[in-house]
């Protein structure tokens, strides 16, 4: 019968484990053990029997099985129409004063409003002292008529405001892009317009001067915009994308 | 086991991107469903096991650790869902005297050659303890650091563990006039 040492020695012989010392130690247990040499040579072939055992393959579809079943976050968006979004430059400044613009304004809560039309007086938090005394001015309106997603853009001026009144419907998940730096503007919020549209809450995000929005089925959302600093200075366009499944569904822009 | 790309592709699953999904799964699945089936010892439950251990890897992805290879995060989900998958048949068995052998099924056994098949009987005829030990080591080449990691046993454990095995083995091999 081996001893519980030899056994271990000749197991973490097989599995590469032995130190210098520990190697000559099972050096002198084979030489002066018959019975060790023995189970050395057997438990080797099983090993080696076991590492040599062929995988076998797994079911053709065990793959789609799994893509199909697994539900993963809305993914971030991903800016990729292609000749805005080449152009498109980070814009740090912009993008930290819309963060803190962000911060706050917090989130606006809209009761009930089919279209906003620049009435800011309704929205929760302060963004102008008595906004409804502004009069509101119609500029341009964009039809979106793209396979999967339909709708309308416009664009309202409301005193030092600009407004863009979305009311989209995709069939799938879009990204809805709004280029800010290029048309030399700030973004100063965002607002859910009816209560038969989906929330926009947490489905936002401006960076590099660029404001993103992702979601589906029916959207119905304001964005309020003012000029940066050093701006267009009204003349310019705003241009809008839309991707559906990363690639360009829909691209245009309204005039200011 | 690529860490950093690992982690990369955790980072990108997390924020929605089925592309990465898909590279987790097509660098995984295989050896995860190996695994699975040497424990289980039947395709068919090993790739349930597989698509279960998927499923609920990528539900609780936002709690992986990054600081522990992802490589051994969802293998012990796999390891753990193959376990419990066993002790389920097993208790159906039980219950049932009609059950029908839970070897491996008619496509596999057409393939497989017979050695192989000596082998996998070996492997069911140890305790599920033993058999995942050495389907860690043999079949999916982990150190005994990463079974331990795995299992989460300590390495002592794992090395007496799958001495035991290959010794158990060897009488099952003797016992049955297997030539070794």
């Amino acid at each position: 019968m081996l001893e519980d040492r030899a056994l271990y020695l000749i197991n973490a012989e097989i599995d590469g484990e032995l130190d210098a010392s520990e190697k000559s130690e099972l050096a002198a247990v084979l030489e002066r053990s018959e019975e060790a040499r023995a189970m050395r040579a057997e438990l080797g072939r099983i090993a080696r029997l076991l590492d040599d055992d062929a995988d076998i393959e797994p079911p053709a579809n065990l793959s789609s099985r799994i893509m199909a079943q697994v539900t993963l976050p809305a993914p971030n968006p991903s800016f990729s129409l292609s000749a805005f979004w080449a152009s498109l430059q980070p814009g740090p400044v912009a993008a930290a004063f819309a963060a803190g613009m962000l911060v706050s304004l917090g989130v606006y809560e809209f009761a009930s409003r089919p279209q906003m039309g620049g009435d800011l007086g309704s929205m929760v938090g302060t963004m102008v002292a008595n906004p409804q005394d502004l009069a509101a001015a119609a500029r341009d309106q964009l039809a979106v008529n793209a396979p999967g997603v339909k709708g309308s853009v416009s664009l309202v001026e409301q005193g030092s405001f600009i407004v863009l009144n979305f009311d989209l419907d995709s069939a799938e998940q879009a990204e809805i892009v709004v280029g800010l730096t290029e048309a030399g503007l700030r973004f100063g919020g965002i607002a859910h317009t009816s209560d038969d549209a989906l929330s926009v809450d947490g489905v936002f995000e401006v960076s590099g001067g660029t404001l993103r929005v992702v979601n589906q089925g029916r959207q119905a959302f304001t964005v309020f915009l003012s000029e940066a600093a050093g701006g267009s200075g009204g003349d310019g366009e705003i241009p809008i994308g839309v991707t559906m499944g990363g690639a360009p569904a829909f691209s245009g822009a309204l005039h200011r | 086991m690529h860490k950093s790309r690992d982690q990369a592709l955790v980072e990108r699953c997390l924020k929605g991107d089925r592309q990465a999904l898909e590279a987790l799964i097509g660098e995984y699945q295989r050896p995860l469903f190996n695994a699975a089936y040497r424990i289980l010892g039947n395709p068919e439950d090993a790739a349930d096991a597989t698509q279960a251990a998927f499923l609920k890897a990528f539900e609780h992805l936002a709690s992986y650790d990054p600081k522990y290879k992802f490589f051994s995060w969802i293998y012990r989900i796999a390891v753990n869902e193959a376990i419990n998958q066993f002790k389920r048949n097993r208790k159906q068995e039980e219950l049932d005297e009609s059950a029908v052998d839970s070897g491996p099924g008619p496509d596999l056994v057409a393939d497989a050659g017979d050695l192989s098949r000596e082998i996998q009987d070996g492997l069911m005829a140890l305790t599920e303890d033993y058999r995942t030990v050495v389907v860690l080591r043999h079949y999916s080449d982990c150190s005994y650091r990463e079974i331990g990691e795995i299992l989460q046993i300590p390495e002592k454990t794992v090395k007496s563990r799958l001495f035991s095995a290959r010794q158990l083995l060897r009488d099952h091999f003797v016992a049955n006039g297997i030539t070794i």
